[in-house]
């Protein structure tokens, strides 16, 4: 099976013939179907279940008013979006 | 990226991190910023897994401090395994500490998130959500099922630039084509598996949004959005550890959206925008070195709600010129 019919099955349409692209197949009747492809699922998603500060010194100052430890997630990117 | 997966979603790790302050970052400015926050996290990182390196490589990871600045422990691993090992001793060592150790001696310095004031509080965000499209070629392991997600950001002014105050129904308006193509050549960019950069304006070749008015009921206006765009990028870079070659990269696709817009408020009530289309090639950081040909890729843009966690800063911001 080549890759544009594998979109095709999901999305339950016909694709024109020598289709390279899947934009052929976005339509009003297929946009949602294309969004829920792509969005996250639900255990995907689960890392946003922890209340993470959104900067380091955030929670610098919040642990030295709480006097509680931090725990630091730091990437190439910043982890809540584009890392 | 792939920790979002492998790490977080698990429960006793949930619950193991909530025993801390969990905090997040970008490493490179933290590990730069002359400020009170980057001389605060220096102290503790060049005692952790990568403070050997030169100062100019990377300190990503995850780590674990005292607000006085001692280090608890540090890993970079994407193995649930050993994050669960590396919190269980880090809370240990925590325990441990002398209560004299644990705070620093007078109040926190000053220091302002770096992008925080840009915020386009009165404007407009968008989540932007990409993911590879199904293929039969599709890698079985975490780059088969990898998303990522980056913000795009409008001030107001740019709202307009969407809509114009007189919206009536059976309108066709060309979207502004410099906002477009700045939202193009910014975020349909391929990060799917991990970070990579902007385009260049001129790998911009169409950027094109046309936005219909469809009905127009009181103050609601429900419009829908169709656009294409086609970049591509030429030249000589490098993908991987082998150092530079000639490449090329790019994004062709359609876009296809549906919203309400409030006239009273001047802004979008609702909007979800999907991209599909094919992306190829490369860039250093993307982890696309082993899959340069053409492959189907997806993109989802919605409201973004107002929530600390949704305030992230577009990944390639510098490019708005702000």
């Amino acid at each position: 099976m080549n890759p544009i019919p594998a979109i095709a099955l999901l999305l339950g349409t016909a694709l024109a013939a020598g289709a390279q692209s899947p934009a052929g197949d976005l339509t009003p009747a297929t946009r949602t179907r294309f969004r829920d492809l792509i969005l996250p699922a639900p255990a995907e998603d689960a890392w946003r279940g922890i209340p993470w500060r959104t900067t380091y010194w955030e929670a610098v100052t919040e642990g030295q008013r709480t006097e509680r430890p931090i725990f630091l997630w730091t990437m190439n990117g910043h982890p809540l979006a584009c890392t | 990226m792939r920790a979002r997966r492998s790490v977080w979603a698990d429960p006793e790790i949930q619950k193991l991190a909530g025993k801390f302050i969990p905090a997040t970052d970008e490493v490179t400015m933290l590990h730069r910023d002359q400020g009170a926050a980057g001389k605060h996290f220096r102290l503790v990182s060049e005692k952790g897994h990568y403070g050997r390196n030169p100062l100019d490589w990377t300190r990503q990871g995850l780590y674990c401090l005292a607000p006085s600045g001692e280090f608890l422990g540090s890993v970079n691993s994407t193995r649930a395994e050993d994050v669960k090992a590396f919190l269980k001793e880090s809370w240990e060592a925590w325990e441990k500490l002398p209560k004299g150790r644990r705070l620093m001696e007078g109040a926190p310095g000053e220091w302002r998130d770096r992008w925080a004031d840009r915020y386009p509080v009165d404007g407009m965000v968008w989540k932007v959500t990409s993911r590879d499209l199904p293929r039969a070629n599709a890698r079985k392991d975490w780059a088969g099922h990898a998303w990522n997600i980056d913000y795009a950001w409008f001030r107001r002014e740019d709202l307009a630039r969407f809509m114009p105050a007189d919206a009536k129904a059976g309108l066709k308006k060309d979207v502004d084509g410099e906002l477009v193509a700045r939202f193009a050549r910014c975020h349909l960019v391929d990060n799917v598996r991990g970070q990579t950069i902007a385009f260049p304006a001129d790998a911009v070749k169409k950027a094109t949004m046309v936005l219909v008015t469809e009905s127009v009921k009181g103050d609601r206006v429900t419009v829908r959005l169709e656009g294409e765009v086609r970049l591509e990028q030429r030249g000589r870079w490098a993908v991987d550890d082998t150092g530079e070659r000639e490449q090329t990269r790019g994004f062709e696709g359609k876009l296809l959206g549906a919203g309400v817009w409030s006239l009273k408020a001047g802004t979008f009530e609702s909007l979800e925008i999907v991209a599909a289309g094919v992306r190829w090639g490369a860039t250093r950081y993307n982890f696309r070195a082993d899959d340069l040909e053409r492959g189907a890729i997806g993109y989802v843009m919605q409201l973004a709600p107002d929530t600390p966690a949704d305030r992230m800063a577009p990944a390639s911001i510098w490019e708005y010129g702000w």
